[in-house]
């Protein structure tokens, strides 16, 4: 049944359903957290379940029947009572009344329509639109008018907004009044995934919910059910993403497997005695021959989850509280042979470098001064 | 027909259901409930008003009920009645005359326009035309600019409030024509005593320590604190306790924060990390957790600090655990984690790995070393550097025993006094030393005593001056004078003059002269020295041989060889 597609947060369904049940539904919800972990499939349920035409009851809990006409338009994002906000790029013409659908082009509108299909078959797909996408103005003036109008159908108007940090300040400040007094029968859902870049006079006015991290079996299952991989495969990434389905979803593509075998050997490389500069060079050049700066930035958080497992490990070496499991051996050799080194120093030197990857450096640079960094520290601690 | 659960609803949030009717509710806004209900009663009333504040303190609430006291037709002691034509009018948005525009909709200069254009009819029913501007910072420029004339000279029946969060944004030009009102945050009493009404009125049991917690979380606005409400009761029903409520909230357990504060009192990095690892295991958001870790140190810090638990926002319970956390710290090292901890609290929220960086924040708060005050550190020094004095500090207080107990008691009461503030054993001793070093000279002898030490101290090893061991020295109290031997000896030891002038004072202290003298002048010098200081220690046997008067008309070239060889003058050069 429609909950059950969600992956975790059973605390936060019980908070909904119980709110449905007590009819203690407020104006508003901010649901907040980490990108990726299924807060909007959270939202659009819940606005699928409040205009259900025949929603199922039992004691605690109240469900979408997923059959009736409403539940099946609502899945496809075509229910009129369910409107799904997100981010959209300029328009042409910045016509103050025309609708912000209205403004873009053809090709724009099939990108969204694109968009929308996969979101529909996946909840967890993100929508990315290309360019400068954001909730402008008319966005919000568009709801203000469709709230304004009579409700054509019975159940309850839900707005659903996506990544609502990306209001712009005209748009967010136009929306507070709509925000504390909607009209009849409506419930607003803001969904981000950075609460501080929201106004406060906003925050206030919603009841906030916290999602936090999926669990690590959540994520290996969405990755079996929705991605065909293996298990063993799934297990790896699941490790690394850092309990957000979205981050997982980047390494999927990005053939993660053979980068962690490529970053583990360009630091085995670098940390070798003697005659390492050329090699280290050549094979810092053929990592970033692409440009590819998300490729650098995943090579990155491999090494610095590699060196995190390392301080692990070097507090308590029988922990199981380690992300590469695999290389528990090479870690325990690499802690005996540089052992007092202030690892801590190096995980924050990467987070440093991952931080300037989308600055517009020159990445052979930056990898290059931060393997010579990590070196430099392992070494001199060694004599 | 569909049976929608949706159409059955009927739940008014909170903070709209108990939105006040009259001045008399506003809570903890009496400087400016008063101010305004005085200006009706006397018939002062400005023509524009500009309500500034934080969110959800009431700026709203307060310009629509001063619209209705304003436009009521029986008020109650300035209060609006809310039954009359006009207040029903107006309570129910159909007012002709009381017109509140969202001032972030219509923040166009046309919307101003407009605005101008009608503003000119008086009022239909009401005895004023009152505009609400609400987010009124949002107007843009022009927008601002073309109500300034309507503003300033305003037709009699009209009036403005303008309500908004961000002062800053709006004009001097248009501050200076407005009465403007601060809001203030609203104290968590007052917090606490509202919704412990709300919730009698609800019939809902809730007990003080989730009220309490509720209002820390609100952070002074009431609407906030209402939001939350609605949350818990709509997650935990009509029965309220602290486990329930921070369960539905996902608060951090307080008991959390202390086993963080005595890990990192034992130094338990392995400790820190199981926290770490519980802390993702239960989903805590990282950047709150990092945040009530800093108050929770502030907390320990203010208890050091005052000596009482006044000044915490803590229930009662935990005074007493605080007070024994106090006692396991000291302040240098609370600020230095606090330090930490903000640093820390400020770069996770761009870390693209935030559980890493909590984790490290972590670790090197268990791994980082206590913390010592400069002043102590420079006491530390002083006794370091007191060290070569040993023989002369008992000396010193060998002296002090022979003097008469009078005097004694007489010194250590004066030392006490100046130390009252300080009672640190340490402290005082090195006082002690510190005070006879200035009232006694150091004596030649010790000055002799030590000076092997001191030579073998820096004529090699890395301070490089093994010329000083070729130099003879000659000991006078609070003095040292290095005599060269030959030229060679002299140019270097005046080359190094100010090393070794440095080393000496390091070595022996501040009052020590030191000179250097050439060969040649020797003799003379020796006999001055017989004849200024009588006290002066044994001499080495060259000086001996030097003195001797035979050698007196010699060439120091041949005084010298003499001297190296040990030899005996056969022949006089006579």
């Amino acid at each position: 049944m429609g909950w059950d597609r969600i992956y975790g947060h059973s605390k936060i369904k019980e908070i909904l359903q119980g709110a449905i049940m007590q009819k203690r539904i407020p104006n508003a919800y901010l649901f907040w957290g980490i990108e990726g972990i299924g807060k909007e499939a959270v939202a659009l349920q819940l606005a699928k379940v409040l205009n259900c035409e025949s929603p199922i009851f039992t004691k605690n809990t109240v469900d979408s029947c997923d059959l009736c006409k409403s539940c099946r338009s609502a899945d496809n994002f075509q229910h009129p009572n369910i409107k799904f906000i997100f981010p959209l790029p300029a328009g042409k013409t910045e016509d103050k009344e025309a609708s912000p659908i209205a403004k873009l082009n053809d090709e724009q509108i099939a990108q969204i329509r694109e968009q929308l299909a996969l979101k529909s078959n996946n909840p967890y797909h993100q929508i990315k639109l290309s360019g400068n996408c954001q909730i402008r103005i008319s966005s919000v003036r568009e709801i203000k008018k469709d709230l304004s109008l009579t409700q054509t159908l019975g159940g309850v108007r839900c707005i659903v907004i996506s990544k609502a940090d990306e209001m712009t300040a005209e748009s967010a400040n136009a929306f507070l009044k709509t925000l504390e007094e909607p009209s009849q029968n409506t419930l607003i859902i803001l969904i981000s995934s950075r609460r501080d870049e929201i106004l406060q006079t906003i925050r206030s006015r919603c009841q906030q919910i916290y999602f936090h991290q999926l669990d690590d079996n959540d994520i290996i299952n969405y990755l079996i059910k929705y991605h065909n991989i293996s298990e063993k495969e799934a297990a790896i990434i699941a490790s690394i993403s850092q309990g957000s389905i979205t981050k997982a979803m980047e390494f999927l593509d990005k053939d993660m497997l053979n980068l962690k075998e490529e970053v583990i050997n360009l630091l085995r490389n670098a940390l070798k005695k003697k005659i390492y500069r050329m090699e280290l060079i050549e094979r810092i050049n053929n990592l970033v021959k692409e440009k590819d700066r998300g490729k650098i930035e995943n090579a990155l958080i491999i090494l610095q989850l590699w060196f995190q497992d390392a301080i692990r490990i070097s507090i308590d070496p029988n922990t199981d509280y380690v992300v590469n499991y695999d290389q528990k051996d090479i870690i325990m050799k690499f802690l005996s042979n540089f052992s007092n080194t202030e690892l801590d120093l190096i995980v924050l030197k990467i987070e440093e470098a991952i931080n300037d990857i989308y600055k517009n450096v020159n990445l052979q640079l930056l990898l290059t001064t931060l393997f010579l960094y990590i070196r430099k520290i392992l070494f001199s601690n060694k004599l | 027909m569909s049976k929608n659960i949706d159409t059955q609803k009927e739940f008014i949030v909170t903070a709209l259901k108990w939105r006040p009717q009259k001045f008399s509710d506003i809570i903890c806004q009496e400087h400016i409930s008063i101010t305004l209900k005085n200006a009706i009663k006397n018939n002062r009333l400005h023509h524009a008003y500009l309500f500034s504040g934080p969110r959800g303190i009431g700026k709203t609430t307060t310009a629509r009920i001063l619209a209705r006291a304003i436009n009521c037709l029986s008020p109650i002691d300035s209060e609006p009645c809310n039954e009359c034509q006009n207040c029903k009018n107006i309570l129910e948005g159909r007012s002709l005359d009381v017109i509140e525009i969202d001032g972030a909709s219509n923040n166009s200069v046309d919307d101003i326009r407009t605005l101008r254009e009608n503003a000119k009819y008086p009022p239909s029913q009401a005895n004023y035309k009152i505009y609400i501007i609400d987010e009124v910072h949002m107007l843009s420029n022009s927008a601002f600019n073309a109500l300034l004339k309507i503003l300033e000279e305003p037709p009699i029946h009209l009036l403005f409030i303008f309500a908004t969060t961000e002062i800053h944004k709006v004009p001097a030009t248009i501050l200076s024509r407005c009465q403007r009102f601060d809001f203030r945050r609203i104290d968590i009493n007052s917090i606490v005593n509202h919704l412990r009404k709300i919730a009698q009125n609800d019939k809902i049991n809730i007990d003080d320590e989730s009220l309490f917690t509720i209002a820390k979380k609100s952070d002074g606005s009431m609407r906030d604190a209402q939001s939350l409400y609605d949350q818990v009761v709509a997650f935990c029903g009509n029965e309220i306790n602290y486990a329930s409520l921070s369960d539905s909230l996902n608060l951090i357990d307080p008991d959390f924060y202390f086993t963080i504060s005595s890990a990192t009192k034992e130094k338990n990095i392995k400790k820190m990390l199981e926290i770490s690892r519980e802390v993702n295991r239960r989903g805590y958001n990282l950047h709150d957790c990092l945040n009530g870790l800093l108050e929770h140190f502030r907390n320990i810090l203010t208890i050091k600090a005052t000596g009482n638990t006044s000044l915490i926002d803590a229930s009662m319970d935990f005074h007493n655990k605080y007070i024994a956390e106090a006692e396991k710290f000291t302040k240098e090292d609370l600020l230095r984690i606090l330090q930490h901890l903000n640093i820390n609290e400020q770069s996770i929220r761009y870390a693209s790995q935030p559980r890493l960086r909590f984790e490290i924040a972590l670790i090197q708060l268990a791994a980082m070393d206590n913390a010592v005050s400069i002043q102590s550190l420079i006491e530390e020094l002083k006794k370091i550097t007191e060290i070569p004095n040993k023989p002369e500090i008992k000396y010193n207080n060998s002296d002090t025993k022979t003097l008469p107990t009078s005097v004694k008691s007489h010194i250590s009461t004066q030392i006490q006094d100046a130390d009252k503030k300080i009672p640190d054993i340490s402290q005082k001793e090195s006082k002690e030393n510190e005070i006879t070093i200035k009232n006694n000279i150091i004596n030649a002898d010790i000055l002799k005593n030590n000076w092997d030490s001191f030579v073998e101290k820096y004529a090699y090893s890395k301070y490089k001056v093994p010329i000083i061991k070729q130099a003879k020295p000659i000991f006078f109290d609070n003095t040292i004078i290095l005599i060269a031997d030959n030229n060679f000896i002299f140019e270097n030891l005046i080359t190094n003059k100010n090393l070794i002038k440095q080393y000496i004072v390091d070595f022996f202290g501040q009052n020590i002269d030191f000179k250097i003298q050439l060969i040649e002048e020797e003799t003379k010098l020796n006999t001055t020295i017989q004849q200024e200081n009588h006290n002066l220690g044994p001499e080495n046997s060259s000086h001996k041989a030097l003195t001797d008067k035979e050698n007196s008309n010699l060439h120091p070239a041949e005084v010298k060889l003499i001297e190296l060889f040990n030899a005996q003058k056969l022949i006089s050069n006579d």
